[in-house]
C-alpha cells in the first residue's frame, strides 16, 4: 500500500492553486530613496525612519545608539534623529512586539523594518534537524515556531501545555492531576498502535527521552485502584530559558533523526547569553485555580438506615436524607470485632465543594544575560510552586540553568551548558478507584456527615488482623503451627464503612502519604571549528542524568479493593538514569557564483541509556519474627527493615542506538532548493536477534520552488513558496526481551512467555507532504497551508488469540493525511492599535490500510479493550472506532427484562458508536496592541471524538448521579412504584416496559461491566484557552527596561462543550487510552497575575 | 594555520572521539537478572502423544536430552500448580484460584453463593449471569497448564524420556477433560500440537474423551513398560520425577516406580468411562472394566493432590471466602449437609460456622441472633453490596473452619472419588472388583477433605463418621432464610447415608452421588459434571435462573459455561467450528454436552 492509494485527497490540487494564484505582476522593492550625511565636529548625526512589516511608520519606538545612553522614541511618523559622539555608531531599535534590532550606521538615511515578534520571518534561520541550521525559505517541509512571547503570556508549568491550540496539526492531552504530570503529544493524527506515537523531543539539537514515569498501559488496572502518572522529562524544564520552539511536524521534516522521529520532532532552543550589557530579567505570575468541572451527584437520597439503626451497603439507594437519623449503628465484623457508632445528618450539602481548595500556582524566574564578543552567559533560576486542588496536594520545582558561550580564534566555538532540575510532588492524585480520594468523596452515601469525618478522620483503635500461621509450643514441648489473629492497636481510620473499598477520603489525604522527588542534571559541550572555506566540524556531548525517588506510606486500616491493610504498607523505590548522546558532524556551506549555494553535512550519533533501579514494597509494615512464633503486633512499620524476606527488588536497564547520517542542500539564486538526506540507525533490541538486520537505512528528499522570485507577482502578493518532500523512516519496536521467562525459585519452576515473535522489524513510516507558503498585502496576511499524506507499513503489534498466546508482527498499515493550515491577518486601525489574529485549523483523516492475514488468509482482527469498549482495528476503518455490547432485546426489538425485571446485556461486542478520535482541531490566536496595552486571546478545540466517563457510571450504580435521583422523584411523584413502593421507570425503549430505577441504573453502570454507550460523549468541545491583558510601564529602570503587568487566565469557560467531564484531559497518556476518565483529579479553571521586568 | 593551531585540532579530534568511550553499547541479553532466564525460540510441533517407549536410549542421550528439555521441563512444573489455581510457576494463590472456581464452577455445583454482586474488574449479578469479564474463568487457568506442558510434548528430546511425555501427557489430559465438560468444545487437537496462530478448530467431548482414553491406553503401557528398564535410567527419571511431580505423593512415601501413576492414569479412565455412560453405555463399561483391572487408586497414599503442607502455601479458599468475603456457603449445599447430620457440621470444632452476625428479616423484624444456626445463602439470589458483614448482612451467612481449610490438600484424584466411581459401576453391574457398599462405605470414610496426615483435622470426622454412615432418614429441615429474601423451602434431601441393598437403583444412585458430591467439596468441576449428569444430589432450585444469558428457567441449572473467549479471532472460530463441536447447538447455557441426555434415564 502506497500514498498514491490514498484516494481521499491528493496533492494535484495544490499546483494547480500554485499555478493559477502565480499570474504576471512583480512587487518591486522599493528603491531606498534618501540619503543624508551630516557631520558636525565629532558628533554624528543619525536620522532615519522606522517602519513596521507593512511599510507604515512605527511610532513610539525606541532608538538608541549602542553603548551609550543617547536614546529616543520616533515621532508619530516613525521617523526619528539624533546625534551622537560615537564615530560609527551602532543603533538599537525596539518595539514591544516586535524582534529588537541592530542596526550599524553607514552615514545613510536608515530604514529599519520592524519585524513581530512571531511573524514568519522569511529570511530567518532556522534550527533544524541535528542543530543544523538552514535558512527557512531552504525549507522543503513545514515547520512552525512560536516564540517565548506567546507560550509565557500564560504560563503553564509543563511547556508542552502551552502548544495546544497555536500550532496546526498538535493535540496535547495531559494526564490528570495537574502540576507535575506528563502531557501526551500527538502530531498529525495517532499512528503506532503498541509503539510511540509521541513527537521526539530535541533541546538545542540534542534529543531528549521523554518517557513518562508510571505510564498506566493496561485500563483494567485503572479500575481497581487509584491511578497516578508521573511526571516527563519535558515537565522539568523551565519554560523561561526557553527563546522559541520550532514543530517540525513530519518525518520529512525529521528524516536526520531516523527512528526517534517518525512521529515528528519539538525543537526547543534554549536562551543564550547575548553580547552587550548585562541585562537582569524577572517573570513572576501566581494563578489562582478552581475546579473546571465536576459530576453532578444527587443531595435527596441517602445509605439505608435499618430498623434496628444498623446502616446499609454505601450507597445511594436507601430513603430520603431529610428522614435520616443522625446517627446510627455498625455490626461487628471479623476483623472489627466491636460494633461502632456512625455519624449521619439530615441535609443535604455540596461535599465537592467542600473538598476542594482554591490551588495555588505561582512561577518565578530570574535570568542574568551578557557578555562580550568572545564570551557571552546566560544564568537563570526559577521555581515554580503548586497548591493543588486537593488538600495536602503540592508541586515545587526548582531549575537552575548556566550556558556559556566562547567563541575562539575566530574558528572555534565552544558551548557550554549545565541545568539542573529538581522537583517534589506530594500526594499528586490523577484518579481511579480505591485509594483515590476522589473517588471515595463522590461515591460517599450523601447522608453521612462528612464535615465530621472531615474533622474526624482518625482516632484510637484496636482491630484484628488476618489469620496468619504460626508455630505454638504444644504440651509435650513439640511446635505445632497454627492460624491466629493478632490484635492490633493504633492510629484507625474513622469511618461509616469500615469495609473493602471504602475509604475516608480525608484519612488518605491527611494519614496517608505519597511523596516523590526528582533531580535531573544534565548538559551538553559542543566545539565547532571552522576548518577551511566552508567547511567546518563539530562535535557534541549531552549527559542526562536522573535520580528519582519515591515513598508512600499507607496505615494501617487503609481498605484495598478487597481487604484491609492491617498493617499498613510502605513502598520506597529509587531510580537512577543516565543517557548519554555523542555526535560528530562535518559541515559544508559555501555559495559558488552568486547562483548556486551548498550545504553537506556527514556526522555519527551514538546515543545510550542506562537505568538502575530499587524498590522495597512492604505489604505488611510490620516487625516479623524471624521464629515465627509470636504473631506480629507492630504496625505501620514504615521502614525498609519492617516486612518478610523478598520484598526488595532491583533491576537494570539499558538501551541504545547509534546511526550515520548524511544530508545536503543544492540551492539554486535562492530560488529553488533540492535536498536529501540519508541515515542509517542500529538499534539494541535486534540484537536479540542475530540473523535479522542489525542495521536500518531510512531517506529522505525534497525540494522547494520561491514562486515570487521566479515569476512576476501581482503588487499585492508578496511572496509564495511551494514545497514538496518525502520521506521513508523508521520506529523500532519495544526494546525489551522477547523470549525471557521469569525464575520462581520457590517452586523450582520457571514461568510461561505466552507470546509468539512471528517477525520482528521496525515499523516504516513513508511521509510525503506539500504546501504553499503565500504572503499578501505587504505581508498582512498570511497563509500557510500543507497536506501530507503518512503510511506507516509494517506496524508492530500483539493479537491474543483462543490458545492464550500473543502473537507478535509486523502485520498492519495505517495511513493518515491531512491539511493543516494557518492563517493570519494584521489589522490596523489607526496609529495606535493593531489586531493581529491567526487562525490554526488540522484536518487529519485516518484509514486503516491493511491488519495482515492469519494461517487461513482470514484478516487479522485486531482490537483493545478499554473500559467495556472494544476498539476494534478494522482494514478500511479508522485508528479508534469503538464498539459495545449491547442490551439484549426481544425480537420485537424492544429491551430484554428477566422476570425478575432485569436487563441484561449481550456477550459480545456487536454495537459501533462512534470514533475516539477527534478530527479537526481549531485553535484561534489574537493579540491586540493599543499603546501600552495588549490583550490576548486563545480560543481553540476540537471536533468529533469520544470521552468516556465511567464516573459518571459509577455514580448511577450507586444511585448517587443527579439523574437517579431524578428518575426517582418522577417516580414518587407519578406513583410509578412497584409492589414493594421501589421507585419505577419506563425502559427507554418506547415499550412501556417498567424496571425498578435500582436496577436499571445497576445494570448500566456496573462496575468494570458498564453500558458504555451511555457513558460516551462527544468530546467537541471549544473553550476560552488563554486570555491576558497586559500594560507595560516602559524605560522603568532604564532604557529597555521596562516592567510588564498582566491578568491572566487559563480554561475560563467552555463555549460548548457537551461531555460533563473535561475531553481533553485524560486519566492515562497509554496508547488508546486517550480521553478515558474516571474520578480524574478535575482540570482546572485558573487567574492571576503575572509581571515581567527587565532591569 | 600554524602548528599550535593544528596540535589544539588534534587535540580537540582527540578528546572528542574520547567520548564514545564512555557509550556502552551493550547486548540485548546483558540486563537479564537472576529472576530471568531465556527460553529458546524454535516452537515445536512435534507427536505430542506418541510413545516410543520401546526405544532403546542411550545414558549420554537421556543427559543430553535432560540439557535441552531444562526450560521445558520447569515450564511444565508450573502447569501442574496451575490445574489449581497457579499462575507464573508459583504455588496456587488466591486470584488465579477465584477466578478458575469461585466466581463459576463453585456456584454452578452450588457449593456456594457469592453474597456480593460488585468486584471492581466485573459483576456477578447472580449466579448465572457472571460478567464477561469473568467469563473466561477456568478457562484462563486451563490455557496456562497447556501453555506450560504443550511445549515439553512437542519437543523432539522429550522421547528419550517416553515415561515423562507420558505423564505430562496424562496431566494434560487430566485438565483437558475437566475444561472440556465446563464448556463442551475447545481446540483440543490444535492445542495439544501445539498450534500458535489463528485459526484454531473446536473439538467436541466425545471426540477429547476417546482421545483421553486412547492416550491413557499408551500411558499406562509406556509406564509398565518402565519396569524393564536398566537401573542407571530409572534412578535418572525417579530423581528427574521427585524433583518436578509434587501431585503425587510417592516422594514423601519414598516408593518408587510407576505403579501410583498407573493407577491415577486408570482413575481418570474410569471418571471418563461413567461420565460417558448415557451418551455410549457398552464403550463406558468396557472402559470402566478396562480400567478397574488395571489397577485404580486403592489407599489413600495413592491419592493425587497438591499438598499445601508439604509444599508451603495455603489453601486459596480461605483467602476468597474469609478475609476477601467473595463466597458463602450455598443454602443447597448447606441444607444437604445438615439434612444428613454430616460431620462438617457437629462435633466440637465444626467444619462450618454458624452465621457470623445477627441477621434480620427487614419485612417480620425477626431476627437470628449471632452464632444461632449453619445457614447459606440461596443459590441465585441477588446478592447484596459490599464485601464487609457491617454493611452487607449476606456476609453473616456460613464459612468454613479457615483453621481446618487452611491444610486441606487441593486434590486431582481422590480415593473416594474412585470409590463412588466403583459403587456406582457395581450397581450397574459391571465387574469393579468389589461390593457397592464396600466402596461406598469407604468412599465416606475417607471423603473428608482435610490432611490425611495431621491426625488432629479428622479427629472429629473419625468419630462423628460410623454414626453418619448408619443414618437412615434424614434429619426434618426447612431452610428457612433469616433475611426473608426467599420464601422458606423444606429439604430436598429424602434419603439417608446408610446402604440397603434393597433400595432400588435410583436411590442407590442418589445415595452414592450424593456422597460424591460432599466428598468432592471444594472441587467444583466433578460435583457439577455429575449433577448435570445424574440429576443428584436434589438440590434446591436456583433463583433467578433466567438471569443468565436467558436460555434457562426458574428449576433449570446450567448445563454449561458459554464459550470463554470473546476475542473477535476467537469469535469467528466458534462460529467456524465451535457450535459444530457441540453438536450444532448454540453457545448457550441451556446446551447439553456430548454425555448429558435429557432422553436417557439413570438406568435404561
Amino acid at each position: 500500500m502506497n500514498n498514491h492509494q490514498i484516494k481521499k485527497l491528493t496533492l494535484w490540487p495544490f499546483f494547480l492553486l500554485a499555478l493559477l494564484l502565480a499570474p504576471v505582476g512583480r512587487c518591486h522593492a522599493n528603491a531606498s530613496p534618501v540619503e543624508l550625511l551630516q557631520d558636525d565636529e565629532q558628533k554624528t548625526v543619525v536620522k532615519g525612519v522606522v517602519l513596521d512589516e507593512f511599510n507604515e511608520p512605527l511610532p513610539g519606538a525606541t532608538v538608541r545608539v549602542k553603548g551609550t545612553n543617547e536614546g529616543l522614541a520616533t515621532n508619530l511618523k516613525g521617523e526619528f534623529e539624533l546625534s551622537t559622539s560615537v564615530s560609527k555608531p551602532v543603533l538599537q531599535i525596539s518595539y514591544m512586539g516586535y524582534d529588537p534590532q541592530e542596526v550599524a550606521y553607514g552615514g545613510r538615511l536608515l530604514r529599519v523594518k520592524m519585524v513581530p515578534a512571531e511573524a514568519h520571518d522569511i529570511q530567518e534561520v532556522v534550527v533544524t534537524a541535528m542543530g543544523i541550521l538552514r535558512k527557512e525559505k531552504s525549507l522543503t517541509y513545514a515547520t512552525q515556531q512560536i516564540k517565548a512571547d506567546e507560550f509565557m503570556k500564560v504560563q503553564e508549568t509543563n511547556i508542552a501545555n502551552s502548544l495546544e491550540g497555536k500550532i496546526s496539526g498538535i493535540t496535547v492531552t495531559p494526564s490528570a492531576g495537574g502540576a507535575g504530570g506528563a502531557s501526551k503529544i500527538v502530531l498529525r493524527g495517532a499512528k503506532s498502535i503498541v509503539g510511540d506515537s509521541s513527537p521526539l523531543i530535541v533541546i538545542d539539537g540534542v534529543p531528549m527521552t521523554n518517557n513518562i514515569r508510571n505510564q498506566t498501559t493496561n485500563s483494567q488496572n485503572l479500575t481497581e485502584y487509584v491511578s497516578t502518572e508521573g511526571a516527563d522529562p519535558l515537565s522539568m524544564i523551565n519554560p523561561d530559558d526557553i527563546e522559541s520552539i520550532n514543530v517540525l511536524k513530519g518525518a520529512n521534516a525529521a528524516a536526520l533523526y531516523g527512528s526517534r522521529a517518525a512521529n515528528g520532532v519539538i525543537m526547543i532552543t534554549t536562551k543564550q547569553g547575548k553580547s552587550g550589557k548585562m541585562a537582569v530579567s524577572y517573570t513572576g505570575n501566581i494563578t489562582f485555580d478552581t475546579p473546571l468541572l465536576t459530576p453532578k451527584i444527587q443531595n435527596t437520597y441517602g445509605a439505608n438506615v435499618d430498623a434496628q439503626g444498623y446502616l446499609g451497603s454505601a450507597n445511594g439507594w436507601g430513603g430520603r436524607i431529610a428522614d435520616s437519623p443522625t446517627t446510627a449503628l455498625a455490626r461487628a465484623t471479623t476483623k472489627m470485632p466491636y460494633e461502632r457508632d456512625i455519624r449521619l445528618r439530615n441535609y443535604g450539602n455540596d461535599d465537592v465543594k467542600d473538598f476542594y481548595r482554591t490551588g495555588i500556582t505561582t512561577n518565578n524566574s530570574v535570568a542574568v544575560s551578557g557578555g562580550t564578543e568572545k564570551v557571552q552567559s546566560y544564568v537563570s533560576y526559577a521555581n515554580s510552586h503548586a497548591l493543588g486542588l486537593i488538600e495536602t496536594n503540592f508541586y515545587n520545582r526548582n531549575t537552575f540553568s548556566f550556558r556559556q558561550t566562547y567563541r575562539l580564534w575566530e574558528r572555534l566555538t565552544l558551548n557550554a551548558s549545565i541545568n539542573y532540575a529538581q522537583t517534589k510532588t506530594k500526594n499528586r492524585i490523577g484518579g481511579g478507584t480505591v485509594g483515590n480520594p476522589i473517588y471515595h468523596l463522590y461515591t460517599a452515601p450523601r447522608n453521612l456527615d462528612m464535615g465530621y469525618y472531615r474533622d474526624n478522620y482518625s482516632l484510637t483503635g484496636t482491630w484484628l488482623s488476618d489469620e496468619q500461621g504460626h508455630y505454638v509450643q504444644n504440651d509435650n514441648g513439640g511446635y505445632i503451627r497454627q492460624n491466629d489473629r493478632a490484635e492490633l492497636t493504633g492510629p484507625m481510620m474513622n469511618y461509616a464503612f469500615m469495609d473493602a473499598r471504602q475509604n475516608n477520603p480525608y484519612w488518605l489525604l491527611h494519614q496517608n502519604r505519597s511523596e516523590n522527588r526528582e533531580d535531573r542534571i544534565f548538559g551538553t559541550f559542543q566545539g565547532s571549528l571552522d576548518i577551511w572555506d566552508g567547511l567546518s566540524v563539530q562535535a557534541r556531548f549531552n549527559f542526562d542524568h536522573d535520580k528519582y525517588q519515591e515513598e508512600s506510606c499507607r496505615y494501617a486500616t487503609t481498605f484495598a479493593p478487597n481487604s484491609m491493610y492491617d498493617y499498613g504498607t510502605y513502598n520506597k523505590r529509587r531510580d537512577n538514569k543516565t543517557e548519554m548522546y555523542v555526535d560528530y558532524m562535518l559541515n559544508y556551506n559555501k555559495t559558488f557564483n552568486d547562483e548556486w549555494s551548498v550545504a553537506a553535512n556527514v556526522g555519527w550519533v551514538g546515543h545510550t541509556v542506562k537505568g538502575s533501579n530499587y524498590g522495597t514494597y512492604i505489604a505488611n509494615a510490620t516487625v516479623v519474627d524471624a521464629l515465627n512464633q509470636d504473631l506480629n503486633t507492630v504496625v505501620n512499620y514504615f521502614n525498609t527493615k519492617g516486612g518478610s524476606i523478598g520484598v526488595t527488588s532491583e533491576g537494570e536497564s539499558s538501551n541504545w542506538d547509534r546511526a550515520w547520517l548524511a544530508t545536503a542542500q543544492l540551492g539554486w539564486k535562492e530560488r529553488i532548493y533540492v535536498d536529501a538526506s540519508w541515515r542509517r540507525d542500529e538499534y539494541r533490541v535486534f540484537t536479540q536477534f542475530p540473523n535479522k538486520p542489525q542495521g536500518y537505512n531510512y531517506f529522505g528528499y525534497g525540494a522547494n520552488v520561491l514562486l515570487s522570485e521566479l515569476v512576476k507577482l501581482p503588487s499585492w502578493w508578496t511572496y509564495a513558496k511551494l514545497r514538496v518532500s518525502a520521506s521513508k523512516v523508521g520506529n523500532a519496536i519495544p526494546s525489551r526481551l522477547y523470549n525471557n521467562v521469569g525464575n520462581v525459585y520457590r517452586t523450582g519452576a520457571l514461568s510461561v512467555n505466552n507470546s509468539l515473535l512471528v517477525n520482528a522489524k521496525p515499523e516504516e513510516t513513508h511521509s510525503f507532504e506539500t504546501g504553499l507558503e503565500l504572503l499578501f498585502l505587504d505581508n498582512r496576511l498570511s497563509l500557510d497551508v500543507t497536506y501530507y499524506a503518512t503510511t506507516i507499513k509494517d506496524l508492530y503489534m500483539g493479537i491474543g488469540n483462543t490458545a492464550g498466546i500473543v502473537v507478535y508482527n509486523n502485520m498492519a498499515s495505517i495511513g493518515n493525511q491531512g491539511i493543516e493550515a494557518t492563517l493570519g491577518y494584521n489589522f490596523r486601525f489607526g496609529p495606535n492599535i493593531r489586531w493581529r489574529t491567526a487562525v490554526n485549523f488540522g484536518y487529519n483523516y485516518n484509514e486503516i490500510l491493511s491488519v495482515g492475514e492469519d494461517d487461513l488468509g482470514r484478516k487479522n482482527r485486531v482490537y483493545t479493550d478499554v473500559a467495556g469498549v472494544r476498539v476494534r482495528y478494522l482494514e478500511g476503518d479508522s485508528y479508534g472506532d469503538m464498539y459495545v455490547r449491547d442490551l439484549r432485546h426481544n425480537e420485537d426489538g424492544t429491551i430484554y427484562l428477566s422476570a425478575n425485571g432485569n436487563v441484561k446485556k449481550e456477550g459480545l461486542y456487536t454495537k459501533y458508536i462512534g470514533n475516539m478520535i477527534s478530527k479537526y482541531q481549531l485553535g484561534w490566536t489574537n493579540t491586540i496592541n493599543w499603546k501600552n496595552f495588549q490583550l490576548s486571546f486563545l480560543i481553540n478545540g476540537r471536533i468529533g471524538g469520544k470521552v468516556i466517563s465511567l464516573t459518571e457510571a459509577f455514580l448511577d450504580e450507586m444511585g448517587l448521579s443527579q439523574r437517579t435521583a431524578d428518575a426517582r422523584d418522577y417516580a414518587y411523584a407519578n406513583n410509578l412504584l412497584n409492589a414493594d413502593g421501589e421507585p419505577m421507570m419506563y425502559l427507554p425503549d418506547g415499550s412501556g416496559q417498567l424496571i425498578s430505577v435500582h436496577n436499571y441504573y445497576q445494570v448500566m453502570g456496573a462496575r468494570g461491566s458498564q453500558y458504555s454507550p451511555l457513558y460516551v460523549y462527544d468530546a467537541t468541545n471549544f473553550r476560552l484557552r488563554e486570555l491576558s491583558l497586559a500594560y507595560t510601564f516602559k524605560d522603568v529602570f532604564g532604557e529597555n527596561k521596562d516592567i510588564s503587568l498582566s491578568f491572566i487566565g487559563r480554561n475560563l469557560f467552555f463555549i460548548y462543550n457537551d461531555a460533563p467531564v473535561d475531553p481533553d484531559v485524560s486519566l492515562s497518556t497509554g496508547n488508546g487510552l486517550g480521553g478515558f476518565e474516571l474520578f480524574n483529579t478535575p482540570s482546572t479553571r485558573s487567574f492571576g497575575f503575572n509581571v515581567k521586568m527587565t532591569f | 594555520m600554524r602548528r599550535k593551531q593544528y596540535l589544539s585540532l588534534f587535540a580537540i579530534g582527540f578528546s572528542a572521539m574520547g567520548l564514545t568511550a564512555c557509550m556502552d553499547f551493550d547486548n540485548a541479553y546483558d540486563t537479564l537478572t537472576i529472576d530471568e532466564e531465556v527460553t529458546e525460540t524454535t516452537v515445536y510441533q512435534g507427536h505430542p502423544d506418541s510413545l516410543h517407549y520401546n526405544v532403546e536410549i542411550t545414558e549420554e542421550g537421556l543427559d543430553s536430552a535432560l540439557l535441552h528439555l531444562n526450560t521445558n521441563l520447569r515450564q511444565a512444573k508450573g502447569g501442574q500448580y496451575a490445574m489449581r489455581g497457579g499462575k507464573n510457576g508459583d504455588y496456587p494463590g488466591e486470584h488465579a484460584y477465584q477466578r478458575q472456581y469461585s466466581l463459576g464452577p463453585d456456584n454452578y455445583a452450588q457449593y456456594t453463593t457469592v453474597p456480593h454482586y460488585d468486584f471492581m474488574y466485573g459483576t456477578l449479578m447472580t449466579s448465572y449471569d457472571v460478567s464477561v469479564e469473568f467469563n473466561p474463568g477456568p478457562n484462563s487457568s486451563f490455557l496456562i497448564v497447556k501453555n506450560a506442558i504443550v511445549p515439553l510434548l512437542n519437543h523432539p528430546d522429550i522421547d528419550s524420556i517416553p515415561e515423562m511425555k507420558a505423564i505430562y501427557l496424562l496431566l494434560l489430559d487430566y485438565s483437558s477433560q475437566e475444561i472440556a465438560d465446563v464448556h463442551g468444545a475447545f481446540p483440543y487437537d490444535d492445542f495439544l500440537h501445539n498450534k500458535q496462530t489463528s485459526p484454531f478448530t473446536y473439538k467436541g467431548v466425545e471426540f477429547i474423551y476417546k482421545t483421553i482414553v486412547s492416550h491413557i491406553d499408551s500411558i499406562t503401557r509406556c509406564l509398565a513398560h518402565y519396569e524393564t528398564r536398566p537401573d542407571w535410567y530409572k534412578t535418572k527419571v525417579q530423581k528427574l520425577m521427585n524433583s518436578n511431580l509434587d501431585v503425587c505423593q510417592d516422594k514423601y512415601n519414598n516408593r518408587k516406580g510407576m505403579d501410583s501413576w498407573i493407577r491415577f492414569a486408570n482413575s481418570l479412565k474410569l471418571r471418563i468411562a461413567m461420565h460417558s455412560v448415557k451418551a455410549e453405555p457398552a464403550l463406558a463399561r468396557q472402559w470402566a472394566e478396562e480400567a478397574v483391572a488395571g489397577g485404580v487408586v486403592e489407599d489413600i497414599s495413592q491419592e493425587f493432590a497438591l499438598w499445601g503442607y508439604q509444599l508451603g502455601f495455603g489453601h486459596p479458599l480461605n483467602m476468597i471466602w474469609i478475609s476477601w468475603g467473595d463466597a458463602r456457603l450455598s443454602a443447597s449445599f448447606g441444607s444437604l449437609l445438615l439434612s444428613l447430620d454430616h460431620p462438617y457440621t457437629k462435633g466440637d470444632f465444626p467444619f462450618f460456622h454458624k452465621n457470623g452476625g445477627a441477621l434480620t428479616n427487614t419485612k417480620t423484624g425477626e431476627v437470628l441472633p449471632p452464632d444461632s444456626e449453619i445457614i447459606g445463602l440461596r443459590e441465585g439470589i441477588h446478592p447484596g453490596m459490599g464485601q464487609s458483614a457491617a454493611t452487607n448482612p449476606m456476609l453473616n451467612y456460613s464459612v468454613f473452619e479457615p483453621d481446618l481449610m487452611a491444610q486441606a490438600p487441593l486434590y486431582l484424584m481422590k480415593l473416594s472419588e474412585v470409590d463412588f466411581l466403583r459403587a456406582e459401576g457395581a450397581i450397574r453391574g459391571w465387574n469393579m472388583g468389589g461390593t457397592a457398599q464396600a466402596f461406598y462405605e469407604r468412599g465416606i470414610r475417607y471423603a473428608y477433605l482435610f490432611e490425611r496426615s495431621e491426625d488432629w483435622q479428622h479427629e472429629d470426622y473419625d468419630l462423628l463418621v460410623d454414626d453418619y454412615l448408619n443414618l437412615e432418614t434424614p434429619v426434618e429441615y426447612v431452610y428457612h432464610d433469616p433475611l426473608g429474601n426467599v420464601p422458606d423451602e423444606p429439604s430436598v434431601t429424602k434419603i439417608g447415608v446408610k446402604w440397603n441393598d434393597a433400595d432400588d437403583l435410583e436411590v442407590k444412585l442418589e445415595k452414592i452421588i450424593t456422597q460424591k458430591y460432599i466428598a468432592s467439596f471444594p472441587n467444583s468441576f466433578e460435583a457439577w459434571t455429575e449433577l448435570r449428569r445424574t440429576g443428584y444430589p436434589k438440590l434446591f432450585p436456583v433463583m433467578n435462573a433466567d438471569e443468565g444469558d436467558g436460555t434457562l428457567k426458574y428449576g433449570d441449572i446450567i448445563r454449561r459455561a458459554p464459550f470463554p473467549d470473546t476475542d473477535d479471532a476467537s469469535v469467528e472460530d466458534i462460529i467456524n467450528t465451535g457450535l459444530e463441536a457441540l453438536g450444532n447447538k448454540e453457545d448457550y447455557q441451556s446446551t447439553r454436552l456430548w454425555w448429558d441426555r435429557e432422553d436417557v434415564p439413570n438406568f435404561p
